[in-house]
């Protein structure tokens, strides 16, 4: 479908944000037969707080009884596992584990009761020798451990791009580099513009709007003419090492949670990574940028849990922001226009609550008026994994596509005809980082200094573009400035002198 | 002029001037070799130029083929980026004979394909 | 496929081993993931090769051909491009299974002996705790020589260069030569890491700054980097309230290499701590029978002659214990002072004929000194230098005949009091 004709389109629901809970209420009213489109502001779907959180599913002892926080984060979590086979992504229920110091058991034994008053089941405390059996690397001194064996791991921003692709393949539509700025209102639906008054300015009609845009949401509210929700940004910075550190927990390690949030965690990834963090400090909106003071207090806190991890090992230093609104979720349907809803403030345990929370908006949709239709459900098919191929199979795949025996990105093991395979996904993605996002080119311990030259001549080369337009994450992050100039230029520096006596020092 | 030699991982300070006869002469060195390289430097640096020159299906690198005047340098590459390409090289290929009259050729140490 | 050696890795030491281990009569195969022999030499497009070997001064490239050739004259050899290795076992009769991916299949390779020379892989940003935005722009020194030097494109307009070692100062004189203004070649330590003839013919030629005792302390650019701040170092610490914002559109990092040892993790050889790699004897064989490193892999060198000296070293000897020819006895450990960091190799055996290389790093610059190397009190070999560098890595030849019952190499001063 050209982006013409999307444009002219008039839509029953728009969606603003491409992040968890955008995918996942996408992926329910497409698959409850609502035709939809999700406007997403970036080259991607995940690029905001998705992709820079802990990737855990928890099991809904934290949040405040009563809360929808409590009561999303359970319902959400019933739901992950029986989610993600559905959409081909990795689940691991590795539960997670909160410790505690001797001095600290009745706040743990608290921590439990609320959990049980949030019907989380099978929660229980484990002591040595059991603790430090499951978990060696525990600093003596812990003594106690909260074990919520229904929760769980996954790489949120590949449940994200799954949750996308499923609302794709059974007509659903995305619209990226659509950030809205403007939004008007005739009496049979909205027109939302993105990019507007530009020479690519976009628009789409549609009935309803649901605003998932995240740390983005407020400002949108705002275009729409509603009141602006007072919140804060937090952001959270997190160490990342690599897989060679993989048994350093089992499951995320939690210290007690106190009124500032979580805390700073020790945290197993799916991929056989670990990571530090995150942190909590307020910041702007989108500034995920990372500073010492918290390299220095991720490793200053989680030494209070754990044992010195392997620092020489590490491979990235990420951040996410998330919005925070108050210390609930907002859901709400506005009083002031019609047929609009909005969520504020999805920060832990959004991941977690996300599919619930799309239910339930999909449930306020039907009650506001939208018709619901049955379809035939068409299944969305993961990224072939050669990593995970025996012998046979592997034989088999390489014969029928050479491609698939070209090794891309060696730390990663991604063939050529993977990378391919993603660059014809639903979503088609044509950025570095996109293509990272689903099979992990660049996220090996070489972080790309290898396979990075490659990945940018096959992208330029599958999806016909020039190699100066392919970027990291959209328009303004390009690679490649122009051709080699063949003949230098360069200007007399009155350092030179001062230079030579510098560079042997005695 | 004041430098460091180059010739070994000493790497003494080398003072280069001309005296009032107009001789260049070398102090700071531990051996001869040391005043030769200073000497050089000061009358004629001489450089063995190495780059790329772009082609239809990747890059070719390139060299001289011995050492040539430092203050060529940026023409040497200049006649190189105007030199047309011919439809195809191999190592060792001369690329272009005689570079800018200083008895050296260009020659092609590698065909790199995309 | 059976082969009696198998060699990981086709850049210089690989090549070199191949050579070596056919020579000894051994079936031999090397295994190269990208389309052609060379290694990192193929980019490596500037002189400064071979003057040890050849004696003569070649650039990366030709040095690379001039092996190849050898290679490709050799008998016995198959030589598989375009082909991953992914995973290593071994089986119950102490057999090397190689898992090796291509366009033309999955095939696991059974070999005697295998020699690992994958080289290095460059330290990303994120191992340097660097901080700030992560945007587009950063790059490390050897994917930045890739694509212009292979691709023929340029990758910014104005450079800060992190980190003066060798690869850091030949892109500043490249970037500059195809059109770019690097702004600067900054150092955290205070002497520079590279050769002294890089800093003359890559930064001086060009009135390229160099920046000792300093470091970049942040990223700033949303998408792409607008610049960066760098700040003096003191006692290995930056001074934030010195900081300085420069204007840039790229960073580019030239802060170290680290082995590309993973394949044999599971192996649980013994680590030589110092190199992040393998303790080895002198036929550069590691604690595990039948499993050889040579190359940038074992320890980092600064000469691609030596490189191939060990690539040779190694075949010969994977060659003779793939055909059951080589056995260990006795070995010794090289001991050496606290002057020195580490030695390669880490044992050697006593007696027998020829002389053993030994490599090993010193931990700062010593000027005017001679190292000895002492078994029992006997000195069996002795070398003055005017100066001994930390980067430099140096290599002493040692007569086996003359190795009695231990080995310890030490740093004496040649000033007298």
């Amino acid at each position: 479908m050209s982006t013409a004709d999307t444009q002219e389109q008039e839509y029953e629901v728009a969606i603003i944000g491409g992040g968890i809970m955008g995918t996942a209420l996408f992926s329910e009213l497409v698959r409850a037969g609502i035709n939809c489109v999700l406007l997403e502001a970036s080259d991607d779907v995940s690029n905001g707080s998705t992709k820079g959180n802990s990737g855990i599913i928890h099991s809904g002892y934290d949040p405040m009884p009563n809360s929808l926080m409590a009561k999303f984060n359970v319902a959400g979590n019933k739901m992950y596992k029986a989610m993600c086979k559905r959409l081909s992504v990795g689940y691991k229920s590795c539960g997670t584990l909160v410790v505690a110091r001797e001095e600290e058991k009745e706040k743990l034994n608290l921590l439990m009761e609320r959990g049980k008053t949030n019907g989380v089941p099978s929660l229980k405390i484990i002591t040595d020798p059991l603790l430090h059996q499951m978990e060696p690397n525990l600093i003596d001194e812990i003594k106690y451990g909260l074990y919520a064996p229904t929760a769980g791991i996954v790489s949120p921003y590949l449940v994200c791009v799954a949750l996308a692709e499923e609302g794709v393949i059974n007509g659903g539509i995305v619209l990226k580099e659509f950030l809205v700025d403007k939004a008007e209102k005739n009496s049979e639906y909205y027109t939302i513009y993105g990019n507007s008054g530009k020479e690519n300015e976009k628009k789409v009609n549609a009935k309803y709007i649901v605003n998932c845009a995240g740390a983005g949401a407020d400002k949108v509210n705002t275009i729409f003419g509603l009141p602006s929700t007072p919140c804060i940004y937090v952001k959270g910075v997190y160490i990342l090492l690599d897989k060679s550190q993989n048994n350093f927990v089992h499951r995320p390690i939690f210290p007690l949670p106190t009124a500032l949030g979580k805390g700073v965690l020790a945290i197993p990834t799916i991929h056989g990574n670990v990571m530090f963090g995150p942190t909590a400090h307020e910041c702007e909106p989108f500034d995920t940028s990372v500073d010492v003071e918290s390299l220095n207090e991720i490793k200053a806190k989680i030494a209070t849990a754990v044992k010195q991890p392997n620092f020489r090992k590490t491979i990235k230093l990420f951040a996410g922001v998330r919005n925070k609104c108050g210390n609930d979720f907002v859901i709400k349907k506005a009083e002031q226009i019609e047929h609009y809803f909005y969520t504020l403030g999805i920060q832990s345990p959004g991941l977690t609550s996300a599919p619930a929370i799309a239910q339930y908006l999909c449930q306020e949709l039907i009650k506001d008026g939208i018709k619901t239709k049955k379809i035939k459900l068409k299944v969305r098919k993961p990224y072939p994994d050669l990593t995970e191929m025996d012998a046979k199979s592997l034989k088999k795949v390489i014969k029928e596509n050479p491609d698939y025996g070209k090794i891309i990105c060696r730390c990663e093991g991604v063939s050529l005809g993977e990378i391919k395979d993603v660059l014809n996904s639903p979503l088609k993605p044509r950025t570095v980082d996109a293509v990272k996002r689903r099979i992990r080119t660049t996220m090996g311990r070489c972080q790309g200094s290898f396979c990075l030259p490659k990945i940018i001549k096959i992208i330029s080369t599958v999806c016909d573009i020039p190699k100066e337009e392919v970027s990291l994450c959209g328009e303004g992050s390009e690679f490649i400035v122009g051709d080699i100039k063949q003949n230098g230029y360069f200007e007399k520096i009155k350092e030179t002198k001062k230079m030579v006596k510098q560079v042997r020092k005695n | 002029m004041d430098i460091i030699c180059i010739r070994c991982p000493i790497g003494c300070h080398l003072h280069i001037e001309k005296d009032k006869n107009n001789n260049v002469v070398v102090t700071g060195n531990s051996c001869p070799r040391g005043a030769e390289y200073g000497k050089q430097e000061m009358i004629a640096p001489m450089r063995t130029i190495t780059t790329i020159k772009a082609t239809k299906k990747g890059t070719i690198s390139l060299r001289t083929s011995k050492d040539v005047p430092k203050k060529l340098y940026f023409e040497i590459l200049k006649t190189i980026k105007d030199e047309p390409l011919k439809n195809s090289y191999k190592p060792n290929d001369i690329f272009i004979k005689n570079i800018c009259n200083t008895d050296a050729d260009i020659t092609v140490t590698n065909v790199n394909e995309n | 496929m059976k082969t009696d050696v198998l060699v990981i890795g086709g850049g210089p030491a690989g090549i070199a081993s191949a050579i070596s281990a056919s020579k000894t009569g051994a079936k031999t195969t090397i295994v190269e993931r990208e389309y052609r022999l060379g290694g990192i030499l193929n980019q490596c497009i500037h002189n400064g090769f071979g003057l040890h070997y050849f004696g003569v001064e070649l650039t990366g490239p030709e040095y690379a051909q001039r092996f190849i050739k050898m290679l490709e004259d050799c008998e016995n050899v198959t030589i598989k491009c375009n082909s991953s290795v992914t995973d290593i076992s071994q089986d119950n009769n102490g057999e090397y299974n190689v898992q090796v991916t291509s366009p033309n299949g999955f095939e696991i390779i059974k070999a005697k002996s295998i020699i690992l020379s994958m080289g290095c892989r460059e330290r990303p940003a994120g191992a340097i705790n660097l901080v700030g935005d992560r945007c587009a722009g950063i790059f490390s020194a050897g994917c930045a020589q890739s694509i212009v030097n292979l691709q023929g494109k340029m990758i910014g307009k104005r450079i800060v260069i992190l980190g003066s070692g060798d690869i850091g100062l030949i892109m500043a004189r490249r970037l500059t030569c195809e059109g770019a203004k690097v702004l600067g070649v900054y150092e955290i330590m205070d002497h520079c890491g590279g050769l002294a003839r890089n800093v003359t013919q890559c930064l001086l030629d060009f009135d390229i700054p160099l920046h000792l005792s300093t470091t970049v302390t942040k990223v700033l650019g949303k998408k792409r980097v607008r610049g960066v701040t760098v700040a003096p170092v003191e006692m290995g610490k930056p001074i934030y309230e010195k900081e300085e914002l420069i204007k840039c559109d790229t960073l580019l990092l030239s802060v170290g290499l680290i082995p590309e040892t993973e394949l044999l993790d599971k192996f649980n050889l013994e680590p030589l701590p110092v190199t992040s790699s393998f303790a080895v004897d002198e036929y550069l064989q590691t604690s595990k029978d039948g499993i050889f490193v040579a190359g940038n892999v074992l320890h980092v060198n600064d000469l691609v002659d030596n490189v191939s000296h060990e690539g040779e070293r190694a075949g010969h000897y994977a060659g003779l214990f793939a055909q059951g020819k080589l056995t260990r006895q006795n070995a010794i450990e090289i001991k050496h002072d606290e002057h020195i960091r580490y030695t390669s190799p880490k044992y050697i055996y006593p007696g027998g004929e020829g002389e053993v290389p030994i490599s090993f790093r010193v931990d700062k610059e010593y000027r005017k000194v001679s190292i000895l190397v002492k078994s029992g009190n006997e000195i069996i070999a002795r070398k003055p230098a005017p100066v001994v560098t930390a980067g430099e890595l140096q290599i002493l030849n040692v007569e086996k005949s003359k190795v009695k019952s231990d080995l310890n190499i030490v740093i004496e001063s040649m000033i007298k009091e």
